[in-house]
């Protein structure tokens, strides 16, 4: 019914080669959750759907010194299940389980959550707070992209046409450890974001020495809460302090009214949204 | 109709009969129907809101071989897709295809081809020339002066009707005296509200398949709540004589109302089996029947009066109504909103009702659900609530007052189909359901703190059960069937009613099995369709069950007699004397002596000795029309949170009370009315079809799910919180004593939450859906 083709690869190796060779046609397909609804509305259109579903060798999730390594074919339902990413990246996990339903966390991926880069992706809100790193390949080579500068617009990202994301690393720290993520949607499953924040929050002797928030679907990519974050460093943490800090994201956010809500909507939310996650990330 | 002794099968919970069949798929529905040579058809929509169609150019399409379908096929009779009003009472103003395009998704063109991909393909290559006229999207634009015109002349039956300022149709009814009623009154309130455009979301979506066959005639298998509505409509659109019109009954995927008409897409599948000599398979993609139907939205302007003591002396409601780009019935729907609003209360028989329905340039409007019961229930249960509060009176108090109940008049289908109430539940309901519900623990809305607020609300509705009543009005109501006794003593039930999947048939059987008295596993209800059935009007208007279920009771009786008169010759006693029995032991329907009950025979032997003997079988084919439309009553009792942060609503708790009559399966009932309260809170806070006003006018979700949100089952309270309660009651007038229950399990529970969001904050909301962002507003306003 639509023009593409596809091509199946068993292997990163494979994977490299088409992506080299196919260029600005490639698709990636691991989940597929997002490319089938975009076929079916023609947003994809005259592409080669290159199928890495079956690279197993890309599905892990590690843990090493001093960070994690999740492989980008890591499905949510593996995010949801995993000790090691409830101890060292909790918001993820959380996301993990508040994402979409569970058939959709089953084939849904966390490398094709990323490489969507919809600002409502539920895994990016939370690998922007953690302060991932996106570790793309190509035949030419391998890259390190830090995830601030992963997501340029909604659905660009820094990755080249015939790069493949091949690890997600998140680094060990308190404040990761620490982290949360809360999702404001139109209903409790299935829904897309109107608002999401993930915070992580890192004290020392009652003072903050950390402080990372990020919110999804309230800008075209999602984005850090930097005046937010400052207010907080090297003060001390206290309620009061959260309730004045956290309105202050109407500064880092620019939301847009569309089916969904309001910007006007989303401003008031956000300021309730991260006023709840950093009170949950310090415990208080 | 009469009490049976012994062990009766209606109203024990029943494993339902097509259950293994559904959950493991073998059960076919419409699109599930293949047929060697068949071709898939797919349609052309309109991209436009309004547009005149110069021309369509179809020899691409052809070249690929494609079969097209243009308004220059098609016999341009007028008709109206919904036939359940009598044709003197029913608008007519369109056609298969159009010449005019009245609304972005309207059918423009159709092709068929080999594959769904090659008929997708020849779709894409049909070339149309539009030319592009303003469009109108409100009620109010569209009556004004100057606004984009959708018709210049419509038909009502035969009679030419001109259209004038897009006024689809008047309907004012005006009993007792409300000018003296209002001059009784203390305190009049006077409110408006505003109910919107939700989507059925069934889940089927709406299809055909159609197979010309060799006499000229056709076979069709497609989505509808009425087989006889649809090859009647088929024959005169086609000229073909209705013999030759088969349409098979299939399982149906939910209707909720949106296939009371014939569905847009089966006359164009149809065309399509037609010229192609060919069957077509013809299937709407959810997009697709997101722009086929609708449900109708409503701007009510309510005036009530009443008395220092709570006594409502006259009632005043007027309807703005806007229809969309097709008449499916506005003006039968005005008069059942009417009717509605009029049984809801005593009002001293002093009521006016003033409706008014307006074309627009939207997907035509159609029943959902009660058939505007829950708009008009939303209305006037807020209204009582806000009388209540400002007679410091509480509210259940109030309602109790002044109800509708027995020997009071109901209005089944508007003015013209009414009948004495006879069984009524509304008083247990409202008197044991504020004790569960520790009613008398509610606090006023000053007294709340914090920011997630706790509030309870109740409303209280109802629907009729059926369209029949005393006397024959505008609305067409009987049912058909045909039942024999095999020669084992089992029965066939041969009937033309359509189950939504709310479980009519089990109703059916149960219904048979009890009147005969043989096991349930003895009674099934045949495949069937229009050839080997008679007429029924259609699985609407909560009928199924005391109407579909009435006929069969009354069938069942007829053939009960035939089989004593059998039974009498073998055991040569008198038919009068005998009578029959259920015995579980044989798993077999006796005949007994009525003072002798040890000679006995079982129904079996009786069937098999009237064949060996060629004295025939024992079967009886009937229609048969109810002649009463009972209210089945409902009340829901909500607790809703608000979180004034997020205006956020949240569901703890709800009791909803149910009057049925006797519940043919109570697990079924029950079913119907969670179900239906978890499509209440989609009505009340979440849903809403909203569209692009500019010339395209397509939906701002553009048919897509993930953009129309339905509240899911983690949006329900838990499990244990959800209570349901069901009336002692038995309707005289129905099958061992039951009526309905589907539409009235939707009727109040919009307004339930409304009321409890206002005990939660102070603050009363008159517009739906109140979703977070309105509510969040209104907060803000009021500076919780």
């Amino acid at each position: 019914m639509k023009n593409f083709s596809f091509v199946n690869v068993e292997n990163k190796a494979d994977a490299l080669e088409v992506l080299h060779r196919e260029k600005e046609k490639s698709c990636l397909v691991a989940g597929a959750t997002n490319v089938m609804p975009f076929i079916r509305y023609e947003k994809i259109n005259d592409k080669t759907l290159i199928n890495i579903r079956n690279l197993q060798e890309l599905r892990f999730i590690r843990e090493e010194e001093d960070k994690i390594e999740i492989g980008p074919l890591t499905t949510i339902y593996d995010l949801e299940n995993s000790e090691i990413i409830e101890k060292y990246a909790p918001a993820l996990r959380e996301a993990a389980q508040d994402f979409a339903d569970p058939t959709t966390r089953n084939s849904a991926t966390i490398g094709g959550n990323i490489a969507n880069a919809s600002p409502a992706a539920d895994t990016a809100t939370p690998l922007l707070a953690l302060n991932a790193v996106v570790v793309a390949e190509s035949k030419s080579g391998v890259r390190k992209i830090p995830i601030q500068e992963f997501f340029l617009g909604v659905n660009k990202t820094a990755l080249q046409c015939d790069e493949l994301i091949t690890v997600i690393e998140v680094p060990k720290n308190a404040a990761n450890s620490n982290s949360c993520f809360i999702k404001l949607g139109l209903r409790n499953a299935m829904a897309i974001s109107v608002v999401s924040v993930a915070a992580g929050v890192e004290l020392a002797e009652g003072k903050v020495a950390h402080a990372n928030v990020a919110l999804g679907s309230v800008a075209p990519t999602p984005v850090r809460a930097k005046t937010v974050e400052a207010a907080l460093v090297g003060k001390e943490f206290t309620p009061g302090l959260v309730e004045e800090t956290a309105k202050l994201v109407t500064e880092d956010i620019s939301p847009i009214d569309d089916v969904r809500a309001s910007g006007e909507y989303r401003k008031t939310v956000a300021a309730v949204l991260v006023k709840r996650a950093l009170k949950k990330s310090g415990k208080i | 109709m009469g009490k049976m002794k012994g062990a009766q099968i209606v109203g024990q919970v029943t494993a339902r009969k097509d259950g293994v069949a559904k959950v493991t798929g073998q059960l076919p529905y419409a699109s599930d129907i293949n047929i060697p040579g068949m071709m898939y058809g797919v349609v052309l929509r309109s991209p436009y809101a309004h547009a005149e169609i110069v021309s369509i150019d179809t020899s691409e399409a052809e070249a690929m071989g494609a079969v097209c379908l243009t308004y220059e096929d098609i016999n341009p009779i007028l008709y109206n897709e919904r036939s359940v009003s009598v044709p003197d009472a029913t608008f007519r103003d369109r056609t298969v295809l159009p010449k005019k395009a009245r609304h972005f998704g309207e059918p423009i063109a159709a092709v068929a081809a080999e594959t769904e991909e090659e008929a997708y393909k020849a779709m894409k290559a049909l070339k149309v020339e539009y030319k592009v006229l303003p469009a109108v999207f409100t009620a109010e634009e569209a009556m004004k002066p100057g606004a984009p015109q959708l018709y210049d002349k419509v038909y009502l039956g035969d009679k030419e009707v001109k259209i004038e300022n897009n006024v689809a149709v008047i309907r004012n009814i005006e009993e007792g005296d409300v000018e003296e009623g209002f001059r009784q009154a203390d305190l009049i309130v006077e409110e408006t509200y505003k109910t919107q455009r939700t989507y059925h979301s069934q889940l089927e979506t709406k299809g055909a398949v159609c197979k010309p066959e060799p006499d000229g005639g056709i076979t069709i298998w497609a989505t509808a709540q009425s087989i006889h509505a649809n090859r009647q409509l088929i024959a005169q659109i086609y000229n073909i004589p209705l013999s030759k019109v088969n349409v098979k009954r299939t399982a149906i995927g939910g209707g909720f109302g949106g296939s009371i008409q014939v569905n847009t897409v089966t006359p164009i599948c149809a065309g399509l089996a037609l010229k192609a000599r060919r069957p077509v398979k013809l299937i709407s993609a959810r997009e697709e029947d997101f722009y086929s139907h609708a449900k109708y939205p409503n701007i009510f302007h309510v005036k009530l009066g009443v008395t220092k003591d709570g006594i409502i002396t006259a009632a005043h409601v007027k309807a703005l109504v806007e229809i969309g780009a097709h008449h499916i019935q506005a003006l039968a729907y005005l008069g059942c909103v009417s009717g509605w609003f009029a049984s809801l209360y005593k009002y001293q028989s002093n009521i006016k009702f003033e409706g008014k329905a307006v074309y627009t340039n939207k997907v035509p409007a159609c029943a959902l659900q009660g058939y505007g019961n829950p708009d008009v229930n939303f209305a006037i249960e807020s209204t009582i609530d806000i009388i209540a509060e400002k007679l410091n009176m509480d509210p259940i108090e109030l309602r109790l007052k002044n109800y509708r109940g027995t020997g009071d008049e109901f209005w089944g289908q508007g003015p013209t189909i009414r009948s004495i109430i006879k069984s009524c539940g509304v008083e247990e309901s409202l008197v044991k359901g504020r004790e569960l519900f520790n009613w008398k623990e509610r606090t006023k809305p000053s007294e709340k703190t914090g920011h997630i607020r706790r509030g309870i609300g109740v409303a209280r509705g109802f629907h009729t059960s059926g369209t029949g009543g005393p006397k024959e009005g505008e609305v067409i109501d009987y049912s058909s069937d045909y039942i024999k006794i095999n020669e084992d003593g089992s029965v066939d039930v041969v009937c033309p009613v359509v189950d939504h999947g709310g479980g009519t048939w089990d109703a059916i059987t149960k219904i048979v099995a009890d009147v005969l008295q043989v096991p349930l596993d003895m009674v099934e209800i045949s495949p069937s369709d229009t050839r080997t059935t008679g007429y029924d009007v259609c699985t609407h208007a909560t009928r199924g069950v005391f109407c579909g279920g009435g006929a069969a009771y009354f069938v069942a009786h007829k053939v009960k007699e035939r089989l004593l008169e059998f039974a009498a010759r073998i055991m040569l006693e008198n038919p009068i004397d005998l009578d029959v029995m259920r015995d579980d032991e044989l798993g077999q329907g006796v005949v007994y002596v009525k003072n002798f009950p040890e000679k006995r025979i079982t129904i079996g032997k009786v069937a098999k000795t009237a064949q060996i003997n060629s004295w025939g079988t024992i079967a009886y084919a009937d229609s048969y029309r109810q002649k009463n439309c009972p209210p089945c009553f409902v009340a829901h009792f909500v607790e809703v949170e608000v979180n004034t942060k997020t205006g956020e609503i949240s569901f703890p708790k709800v009791l909803i009370y149910g009057d049925c009559g006797t519940p043919v399966n109570p697990d079924l009932v029950e079913g119907q009315l969670i179900g239906a309260f978890n499509r209440g809170m989609g009505f009340a806070i979440y849903e809403d079809t909203l569209y692009e006003e500019n010339e395209i006018g397509n939906l701002k979700c553009h048919g897509y799910m993930v953009d129309y949100k339905t509240p899911t089952s983690y949006e329900m309270p838990l499990a244990e919180n959800i209570i349901v309660r069901l009336a002692d009651t038995y309707e005289p007038t129905g099958p061992f004593g039951a009526k309905g229950m589907g539409e009235a399990a939707f009727s109040s529970v919009a307004a339930a939450i409304s009321n409890a969001i206002y005990n939660a904050i102070g603050i009363r909301f008159t517009e739906l859906p109140l979703t977070p962002e309105k509510v969040l507003k209104a907060i803000k306003e009021k500076g919780i």
